[in-house]
């Protein structure tokens, strides 16, 4: 039999912002096992549900587009399942696009290629001054950054400017500022959001509370002839 | 104006999932629509108090009724605390965000004696008064409840009642009283509300009594101050579990907890009748679930919850009369479910191992006993029945079933206890080591050997003797620690100082609760977490306190001398629990009366309950040709 695998593209919403990762997934594990889903399980002692994530999602972050993909043990219609897991979602987590793949496909956190990210937080500055800058950034041939890793590792020399592939911000009357940020995610290394502001914070000393800022995922994009297409065909 | 925690405060905090609700499961209702809002506190961080299954039904049963609204709260950790006080944002419940202080009624569960710093921290974070006689009229009615309360004394300032006993019934219509009470504008204040609680089985309003001390400073008496207050104040208690709803549809949390699985009780009560123990006195007598009834709650829980191991809880799982066919049948209904069946505690013997070769989550680690004791004299005085040979056997087989882990419970500190009994512990554990190589012919073992310090419980047979001085224990400690230099063996103990301060809020009294407010102010909480633990400081304020802690724990109890906590009557006799005591000093045993003849301790005929043991039962129906019901 073909492997047969249904993929999911779920919302993380406000109400859930602070869950880790990890804590998602395991949610989103228990709701296929009360939806009744009929998952495949490793084989061994402690067998584990055949799930998958398209990429973290770090603490405090919301994202209106999260993938996941279970491998299923038979086929049953689409309509059936999707009602099913939908029912089962803890409150913060939708499900708002389900598609079964069948036969040999690539792993969805295999084609992630970028993210794309909405940063809102306070700004007193000069909204022209700040689009300048972006606008002035954007424009560098390179930008290097070094990103330091977790302890007797050695940093890695990454290029901010390859990596953020869009950016944007616009103020509102209220004084929030929505920034917007496209990042790259290559094999050899990508960087968060909030990592990717502070950088530039220190570069163009802005004064951006970040502590006060709040991260939402916009989408997750792969790889289509050249550009980027959301997934699961967006 | 009040401050409100806001992400930027979660993002600094360790683990922020504790704080923000919004669980599977959880219950929300609408605040005005409801005619009483209940908040059930734990005083310990998120992931000990929502692996509590006390809770999980109080919870359901109280939400199960459509004009009581509970909802949850825990202690904050003190990163978070830190966030709180800085903000100015008050101890909310999890469901609606409420301030504890809007609650009608606000119960705390007291689960150990370390945890009572905690309650105070809650209450003032809370926005509580925490003297019971100076809360205002729109403050909630404070109650506890738990194993605790049994002695709660120490805590008699800062409670409006206590529930003693069992709470199914009893939290539910103490709720209802306080609804009615506030509907009707209140009438007689919190007086008013208190005498009326006061009418119900099993409450104790702290506040109608007066407690006398004799010149020598010991307890003499407890006399009610209202007509209506009574004594004693007789443990509620549930005749048939049977008969009682269960949480088949509890929270699942997103974090990691304690207990991450189904708790399915299969039992409450044990009437083994060890004499060190406050559970099996307090829990008496046995009653037993159904196995029909496990099995239908099991297929709910699995269903609701999406865990995926289903433990089956109780005080002594392995005495559930019924358990072994109870396992299989799980097993085989799960397997395709991946679902694992596990048992939270091991009995001494070779049937445990039989069973622990069947359920996968005992495979994962290493398997736990708990002789208590490491000579058979001791074990005979602490009334734990089990001998050297249970042991070989039990870890015979285990090392040929595949294991090589076990860990073994001890306690130091016993009454009668001399060095012979100390050095026993090392024996035991070398007796293991042996028997590994006899058995698999060659080294390789792992013994762990846990050493707890024991304190002195009231309403046990030993609630007479002296705690052990923590010189003492700290000698017994250093002998384990040089019998057992060993790279088989490791050796846990904990520090004497908490079991000291556990002995003394154990067994204390009124007096106790000035300490505990100086000791608040002072700093301390988390008093169950060594990191915040501190002793000196405890020390200190007993001391400027003028309160002896030696008074308290350290002296032994006349066989006539009256204690602080009598008048909490959980159905089992003085004369019985004197009795005991005394066959512990002959070291002789007092057999299980859920099997045997009935050892009189007065639970049954007091409560008007009986011992429910299902396979007991299939026997006599049997004999009496009666169809088996169920």
């Amino acid at each position: 039999m073909q492997p047969i695998r249904l993929r999911m593209c779920l919302s993380k919403d406000e109400s859930i912002r602070f869950v880790s990762h990890l804590e998602y997934a395991k949610a989103l594990e228990r709701a296929l096992r009360r939806a009744k889903l009929p998952a495949a399980y490793s084989e061994g002692f402690n067998p584990h549900m055949k799930l998958s994530l398209a990429s973290a999602l770090a603490v405090g972050t919301t994202s209106r587009n999260e993938y996941a993909e279970v491998e299923l043990t038979e086929k049953r219609p689409l309509a059936e399942l999707a009602g099913a897991l939908s029912k089962a979602l803890p409150p913060g987590m939708r499900l708002i696009k389900a598609l079964l793949v069948e036969g040999p496909a690539p792993k969805l956190m295999a084609v992630v290629a970028g993210a794309s990210y909405l940063i809102s937080l306070p700004f007193d500055g000069d909204p022209v001054v700040l689009k300048q800058q972006i606008e002035a950034f954007m424009a560098m041939p390179s930008f290097p950054y070094e990103k330091r890793s977790p302890k007797g590792k050695p940093a890695k020399q990454l290029d901010l400017r390859a990596l953020i592939r869009q950016m944007s911000a616009t103020v509102d009357e209220a004084g929030m500022a929505s920034i917007a940020l496209s990042i790259a995610m290559p094999p050899a290394g990508t960087i968060k959001p909030l990592e990717a502001l502070q950088a530039l914070q220190e570069h163009f000393q802005w004064s951006l509370p970040l502590e006060r800022a709040l991260v939402e995922r916009v989408a997750l994009y792969e790889n289509q002839q050249g550009g980027w297409r959301p997934l699961l065909g967006g | 104006m009040a401050g409100k925690i806001q992400p930027e405060q979660l993002m600094r905090v360790e683990r922020p999932v504790r704080y923000t609700g919004n669980e599977y499961g959880q219950v929300i209702k609408d605040a005005d629509a409801v005619k009483v809002r209940v908040a059930l506190a734990f005083p310990d961080v998120y992931e000990v108090g929502m692996s509590y299954l006390g809770y999980k039904i109080l919870y359901h049963l109280l939400n199960k009724e459509d004009d009581i609204w509970a909802e949850r709260t825990y202690a904050p950790w003190p990163d978070m605390e830190k966030e709180m006080r800085q903000l100015g944002a008050p101890l909310v419940a999890l469901e609606s965000k409420s301030p504890l202080a809007s609650f009608d009624l606000l119960g705390f569960t007291l689960q150990y004696e370390l945890s009572y710093t905690n309650i105070i921290n809650m209450l003032d974070l809370g926005g509580v008064t925490l003297l019971a006689k100076d809360r205002g009229l729109a403050e909630p009615i404070v109650i506890g409840g738990g194993p605790c309360v049994f002695n709660p004394e120490p805590l008699a300032d800062f409670f409006d009642v206590f529930l003693i006993g069992e709470g199914e019934d009893l939290l539910v219509e103490a709720a209802r009283v306080v609804g009615n009470w506030k509907a009707a504008g209140k009438p007689g204040g919190r007086h008013g509300v208190l005498l009326e609680l006061a009418k119900l089985d099993g409450l104790y309003v702290p506040a109608f009594y007066e407690v006398s001390y004799g010149a020598d400073g010991r307890f003499e008496a407890i006399a009610p101050k209202q007509e209506t207050a009574r004594l004693p104040i007789t443990k509620r208690v549930v005749a048939d579990l049977n008969a009682v709803d269960y949480p088949t549809a509890p929270i699942v949390p997103f974090g990691e907890i304690v207990h991450d699985r189904m708790m399915l009780e299969v039992f409450r009560g044990c009437t083994r009748g060890c004499r060190f123990c406050h559970a099996g006195v307090i829990t008496r007598p046995v009653r037993e679930r159904k196995p029909e009834l496990l099995k239908e709650l099991a297929r709910k829980l699995a269903d609701s919850t999406g865990y995926n191991e289903i433990s089956l809880f109780s005080l002594s799982t392995a005495d559930y009369s019924c358990l072994a066919p109870l396992i299989t049948d799980l097993i085989d209904e799960y397997k395709n479910d991946r679902i694992s069946v596990s048992l939270p505690s091991l009995r001494l013997d070779s049937f445990s191992i039989d069973l622990a070769k069947q359920v996968q989550a005992v495979r994962k680690s290493g398997l736990t006993f708990a002789p208590e004791a490491g000579t058979q004299r001791m074990r005979n005085v602490i009334n734990k029945g089990v001998t050297e040979k249970n042991l070989d056997d039990a870890v015979e087989a285990a090392f040929k079933a595949g294991w090589s882990q076990v860990k073994l419970y001890f306690m130091i500190g016993l009454p009668t206890e001399t060095d012979e009994d100390i050095h026993g512990i090392a024996d035991m554990a070398y007796r293991v080591v042996d028997k590994y190589r006899e058995v698999m012919g060659r080294r390789g073992a792992k013994v762990t050997v846990s050493v707890s310090s024991f304190v002195p419980k009231p309403h046990t047979p030993f609630q007479w003797m002296p705690q052990n001085s923590m010189e003492e224990i700290a000698r017994k400690q250093a002998i384990l620690r040089q019998r057992l230099r060993s790279r088989d063996v490791t050796l846990q103990y904990h520090d004497a100082t908490t079991s000291r301060l556990e002995g003394v809020f154990a067994r204390g009294d009124r007096r106790l609760g000035a300490v505990l407010l100086a000791a608040w102010e002072a700093g301390a909480k988390f008093d169950g977490w060594s990191e915040y633990f501190d002793y000196d400081r405890w020390a200190r304020v007993f001391a400027e306190q003028g309160v002896d802690m030696d008074f308290y724990a350290g002296r032994e109890r006349g066989q006539a001398e009256p204690f602080a906590w009598e008048h909490l009557d959980t159905g089992v006799s003085r004369a019985f629990l004197w009795h005991e005591y005394e066959k512990a000093q002959r070291g002789e045993l007092t057999a299980d009366c859920r099997h045997g003849d009935c050892t009189g301790c007065g639970v049954c005929p007091k409560l008007g309950v009986k011992v429910i043991d299902w396979s007991e039962k299939h026997a006599a129906d049997q004999a009496k040709n009666v169809p088996v019901q169920g």
